[in-house]
């Protein structure tokens, strides 16, 4: 399934774009290609397992989740996010 | 000395009871248990008021208190804890106040030898009070009236030495605007209008200087305890606001169409992009900075052409001053939160004051014909209006709530507040735990004394269709920030804490020796957020207050992440119910004499 990823704030930092667009059935696969395709990321925000302490994803801005068996749908969004959204 | 009221570590035994209309001075003792009970900042601060008031009162009336406290955790080496809060009724709410500034003023104030400064009366003249070791003095503000905090600050320093540190009010403050904030080295106690409540008293500043420092209970570990601390709050979990800053939040929240938009008409902004420089804006430069004894560092002073000599900006001043007014350039909103600082004027009013006439304009409530959304010119000319009380601006300078029964029409409908208190950044309908938050706090709407939005932005709940399951997880957020705001400790430290429960316990152990655990600190958040509570029923509080405007309760939505969002009267006041019966309230939200006696609230009949 074809998802595309958007990073916000200090994932957006650490991955150097704002969005990719990857293949991906689940948040944990969505994390191991992003590791691949995106090295800042690995050990900073996430791990090919799932997402580090701190971060969060979003899909399609409606639902949050950290847990990598979450399932993607071909065309969602997916948006990793500090988990300390506000302040 | 009285077993009751010898001193805890971490505490001085006493408060500061200071009359300027007779120009004296009493020590008021404060009973051991108090502090268990209590434990200082917004907690010892709201006991202070009740027992120094009784029935209502008038908030800008000459004798109206004003309380400046302390914690425990202030002079000690924790992060985050230089630290003060300033209490009083609220000119804005008419109900309590609780305000929190960082940074050395804290360190000073309690180094006078109180836990608390209790200022009542009126002086005769523009005043500047000296509060060290050789007692209190009231000299003359004549020369520094009508001048900013930070000018004040420094001729004031000037004048008496700079070992004294100052808070003190700007133009906004001495025109008695409801939302005037009381500032301290270029930060605000900022919500609510404090620094009102010194102007009508004539107070321009307060110098504190000071050598008495407070024993704690535990100093070794204390030591040991603070470098672990700092350690962890430069790590992950706080590099966003390291990094970034909180101006990041614009572009999430936007994303998530929780951004406060023309006056809450949108919860996405088109042109949010262009209020959040890059990092490498080759015209935008920033620096960062930090409170006093913070390792966090999570202030960023934006330079600019406009501004090359640096204006701190947070999510809050920039979606108020930005988005909520339409305003796309960030030179304006810099320039606009620069001028906030100088008037000494709280930005979240001050934007959605603007907001809310830009709106009451478009649809011809008002005759202002150059008040649009998106007009730069029109936003900075009303924030000088507004300090000042010149034409409109005076309307303004009431606060939202004031404005619409003066406007008439539907214009309540839309007046963004919560008891008078504008609400911040966080679009209720979208974030439905927060409105529950926001709906049910004792200073109005408030996202640091409810942190519900935290619940929102998680899995535990849909957060565009929440059910009574939320209401307990909107509670802890409450109980948390009484018992942070009490200590006082940043709400930046959150992420960083493994165990909040557990990490706090270990804090005031150290401090003062109360030894403590999570069911103790909840208790005492429970008697904390029930005696601002007894305070707002003192004052005149009823049932109807707890709500939102009627824009949130019937329109939903329409754009972005949030499409379609509204929360209906009968979900709010189901949620509010079960948070009065979990509070122990009356299921209205009463407090009961047994509750009073139970949770010793008050220490005189």
């Amino acid at each position: 399934m074809s998802i595309r990823v958007e990073f916000l704030g200090v994932a957006r930092q650490r991955a150097g774009i704002p969005e990719l667009d990857v293949e991906a059935g689940n948040l944990e696969d969505a994390c191991r290609a992003l590791c691949e395709r995106l090295p800042g990321l690995r050990n900073t925000c996430l791990t090919s397992s799932g997402l580090l302490p701190g971060f969060l994803a979003s899909v399609n801005g409606r639902t949050f989740t950290r847990d990598p068996n979450s399932s993607l749908a071909n065309g969602d969004s997916l948006i990793i996010l500090s988990s300390d959204v506000g302040g | 000395m009285d077993h009751r009221t010898t001193p805890v570590p971490g505490y001085h035994g006493r408060y500061l009871r200071i009359d300027l209309s007779s120009q004296s001075v009493v020590p008021v003792p404060i009973p051991r248990a108090v502090y268990r009970r209590f434990i200082g900042g917004v907690g010892l601060g709201t006991w202070i008021l009740l027992q120094e008031t009784d029935g209502t009162y008038d908030a800008l009336a000459a004798d109206a208190p004003l309380a400046f406290v302390f914690s425990p955790l202030v002079g000690s080496p924790l992060t985050t804890s230089a630290k003060f809060a300033v209490l009083c009724k609220s000119p804005l709410t008419s109900r309590l106040n609780d305000s929190l500034a960082s940074s050395q003023f804290a360190l000073s104030g309690k180094k006078t030898g109180y836990d608390g400064l209790l200022i009542r009366g009126q002086a005769a003249e523009p005043t500047c009070l000296l509060i060290d070791d050789d007692g209190v003095r009231f000299e003359s503000a004549d020369d520094v009236w009508g001048l900013s905090p930070a000018t004040t600050t420094s001729m004031l320093r000037n004048r008496f030495g700079r070992g004294y540190h100052f808070a003190a009010i700007g133009p906004a403050g001495e025109n008695l605007i409801r939302y005037a904030t009381i500032s301290h080295d270029g930060r605000h106690a900022g919500r609510g209008g404090s620094g009102a409540v010194m102007g009508v008293k004539q107070l321009k500043a307060i110098g504190v200087a000071g050598q008495r420092r407070t024993s704690f209970a535990d100093p070794r570990q204390l030591s040991t305890y603070s470098k672990s601390l700092s350690r962890l709050s430069m790590g992950p979990a706080t590099a966003k606001y390291r990094e970034l800053g909180t101006v990041t939040n614009l572009l999430t929240f936007n994303r998530l169409g929780t951004l406060p938009t023309r006056n809450f008409q949108d919860s996405t902004f088109d042109s949010a992009t262009s209020l959040v420089p890059p990092m490498d804006d080759a015209l935008t430069t920033r620096t960062r900075a930090s409170c006093a004894a913070c390792t966090i560092g999570c202030e960023h002073i934006f330079h600019s052409p406009g501004q090359p000599d640096g204006v701190r900006l947070e999510y809050e001043s920039l979606f108020a001053l930005g988005s909520l007014c339409g305003i796309d350039d960030f030179d304006t909103v810099l320039q606009a939160a620069s001028m906030c600082d100088e008037f000494g004027m709280d930005t979240i009013s001050s934007g959605s004051s603007i907001a809310f006439g830009m709106e009451c304009a478009e649809r011809g409530l008002l005759d202002a014909p150059d008040l649009r959304f998106g007009n730069n010119r029109a936003l900075l000319a009303s924030l000088k209006d507004i300090a000042f009380r010149r034409g409109l601006g005076d309307l303004l300078a009431n606060g939202t709530r004031d404005a619409a029964k003066h406007i008439g029409g539907d214009a309540a409908d839309f007046a963004p507040h919560v008891k008078g208190l504008e609400i911040p950044g966080y679009e209720p309908r979208a974030l439905q735990t927060m409105a529950l938050g926001f709906a049910v706090n004792a200073r109005g709407a408030d996202h640091n004394r409810s942190g519900a939005y935290q619940i929102d932005f998680s899995d535990q709940v849909d957060r565009m269709h929440i059910d009574r399951q939320a209401v307990k997880l909107a509670i802890d957020t409450e109980d948390e920030a009484a018992i942070m705001d009490s200590l006082i400790l940043c709400k930046f430290l959150r992420g960083a804490l493994t165990d909040r429960w557990a990490s706090m316990s270990d804090m005031l152990k150290m401090t003062t020796g109360f030894v403590t655990d999570a069911e103790e600190l909840t208790d005492a958040a429970q008697r904390i957020i029930s005696a601002k509570k007894l305070f707002n029923i003192r004052q005149g509080w009823s049932p109807a207050e707890d709500t939102l405007p009627k824009r949130f309760l019937t329109s939903s939505l329409t754009s972005g992440a949030s499409q379609g969002a509204v929360i209906s009267q009968d979900q709010l006041q189901e949620l509010i119910t079960e948070y009065n019966r979990l509070r122990q309230w009356s299921p209205e939200g009463w407090i009961g004499d047994d509750l009073v006696r139970t949770w010793q609230l008050l220490d005189r009949e």
